[in-house]
């Protein structure tokens, strides 16, 4: 599992129970100035579903196509899995800063977490 | 038809007998410290997976009282949780941590909290295991981080050797800390009041005003605050007027406008220790908070149904004497031995050390 004190540092919410799955921070000259006037934008994507109450639910399952991966016992395999950040924003949703500076737990979390879906992809295996 | 296993044969029940007096002395040795109070339910509490010992209570308190636990080892959970005050922040509205910042909400009592199905005002905690995590890394309550405090700990000349008899490890992990805490907190059950002792035919009766006390206030208050928890664990609006900085509680957990202005029925036991009352400590006294419900009531789009009377009044409708009535019912929820218990008490955690 990940600790909230070492992997999962900074990506928990203790007053809210659950893990951060997602989360980019930066500065735009299109954000909303903000308190501090300093254009940040914040995206903290989490929430699973909630326990004894029912919330938006931004757990996904992605398959790669690991079919080819073999494992033995004698060579230590890889598989190179690319990240591309960009779908964040230009996924199956745009996303625009300026809309959305901020978004955490709203709803609106879900239009985001539907981009990951197409992140991730398999760069090559090495065996 | 005629069953075919009718004729179970008597070494088989006699098998099934032991394995079923095991399964249950084991079940019980799980959390083999812990009791179930006669007039209480059964707890939520999951103890299968962290049963209650008796090293395990004792490290809890210690650490529980500890001020290592904070940035600058200035504050410990016993800080705000003061036993006196039926672990509450005596005589404190907000709370205040580390380097005197304040906090936006009052300490709620630490007690029964085997019983609770989530955790703070709105709820946002969903596990007393979970629920440490939140002062030892709220900038204004303890301000640490897990790691440092993991890491102190684990250097400590103590602590390793205690986690070890408690736990059978010397690593002192997040895992273990939060179990070693809410060891103690479930041990925290307070259930013998004049109330309890009461229900539970003690040989102690309620005296005429108490039950006058008590039939009132299981008519104009008992929905929400019920028996034998006084809290039915709902999120409801009890029609407080939003402060200048508005504490939105639920929903800022939720995201549903239905939940604005919502918090945690909290339990009435042990109100004479654990003014001031509400989420924000607004009320002092008794008094204030009885005034609020007959006569100062705010109107919500989200205040309690239960709270609306016919002819668009809002609130409970008590007389000066129901209210003295109530008064004294919710003295006899006030349980010194709760309070006084030295099993629970400061001094006598950080006196232990083996
Ligand atoms: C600075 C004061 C402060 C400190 C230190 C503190 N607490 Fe609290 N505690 C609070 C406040 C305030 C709340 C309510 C917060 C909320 O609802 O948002 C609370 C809530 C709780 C609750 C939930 C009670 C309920 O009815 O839902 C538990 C359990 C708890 N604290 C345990 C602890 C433990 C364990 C520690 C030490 C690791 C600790 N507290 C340290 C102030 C404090
Ligand atoms: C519709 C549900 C409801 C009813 C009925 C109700 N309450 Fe409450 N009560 C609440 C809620 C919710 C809170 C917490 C409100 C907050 O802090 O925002 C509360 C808080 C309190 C508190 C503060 C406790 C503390 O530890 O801070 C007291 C005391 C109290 N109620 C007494 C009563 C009495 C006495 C009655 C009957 C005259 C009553 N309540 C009727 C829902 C209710």
């Amino acid at each position: 599992m990940l600790d909230p004190a070492t992997g999962g540092a900074g990506m928990y919410w203790s007053w809210n129970s659950g893990y951060i799955f997602f989360k980019m921070e930066g500065y735009s000259p299109v954000a909303s100035p903000g308190k501090n006037n300093d254009h940040k934008y914040r995206y903290h994507i989490g929430l699973f579903g909630g326990m004894n109450t029912p919330t938006v639910n931004n757990v996904k399952t992605i398959t790669l196509p690991l079919d080819k991966l073999k494992i033995s016992e004698k060579k230590p395999a890889a598989a190179h899995i690319q990240t591309d950040i960009l779908k964040m924003f230009s996924g199956v949703n745009d996303i625009s800063i300026a809309k959305n500076t901020t978004v955490m737990v709203t709803p609106f979390s879900a239009t985001i977490a539907d981009n990951f879906t197409g992140m991730f992809t398999l760069k090559g295996i090495d065996q | 038809m005629k069953r075919k296993g009718r004729s179970i044969t008597r070494p088989a029940v006699i098998i099934l007998f032991v394995l079923a007096v095991t399964i249950l002395t084991a079940f019980t040795r799980l959390s083999t410290i812990f009791k179930q109070p006669a007039n209480f339910p059964a707890p939520l509490y999951s103890f299968r997976d962290n049963a209650v010992s008796e090293d395990g209570f004792l490290l809890g308190r210690r650490l529980f009282y500890d001020p290592i636990l904070s940035a600058d080892q200035s504050i410990s959970c016993g800080s705000c949780h003061i036993q006196a005050a039926a672990f509450t922040h005596h005589g404190h509205d907000l709370s205040h941590g580390i380097n005197d910042l304040l906090g936006n909400r009052n300490t709620p009592a630490i007690q029964n909290m085997a019983w609770y199905s989530s955790f703070m005002w709105d709820g946002g905690i969903l596990d007393l295991d979970l629920q440490p995590i939140a002062p030892i890394t709220n900038p204004v309550e303890m301000g640490d981080t897990l790691l440092a405090v993991l890491k102190k700990l684990n250097a400590h000349p103590e602590y390793p050797a205690l986690f070890k008899k408690a736990f059978g490890s010397d690593s002192i992990t997040t895992a273990l800390l939060m179990k070693a805490l809410s060891q103690f907190m479930v041990m925290l059950v307070s259930a013998d009041s004049k109330y309890d002792k009461v229900m539970r035919k003690e040989g102690m009766e309620f005296n005429p005003e108490e039950q006058k006390g008590y039939d009132v206030f299981k008519n104009k208050c008992g929905s929400c605050h019920k028996e034998p928890l006084f809290t039915d664990f709902s999120f409801r609006n009890n029609g407080l007027s939003p402060a200048d900085e508005p504490d939105e509680g639920r929903s800022l957990v939720t995201v549903e406008s239905k939940d604005q202005f919502r918090f945690k029925v909290p339990s009435l036991r042990n109100l004479g220790f654990t003014f001031p009352y509400m989420h924000d400590g607004r009320f002092y006294t008794l008094d204030e908070v009885l005034d609020h419900y007959s006569s100062g009531m705010h109107e919500s789009s989200t205040l309690d149904p239960l709270f609306r009377l016919s002819d668009n009044k809002n609130g409970i409708i008590l007389s000066a004497a129901e209210k003295e009535s109530i008064k004294i019912f919710l003295a006899t929820l006030d349980d010194s031995s709760f309070i006084r218990n030295p099993y629970f008490s400061e001094e006598n955690a950080m006196k232990y050390v083996k």
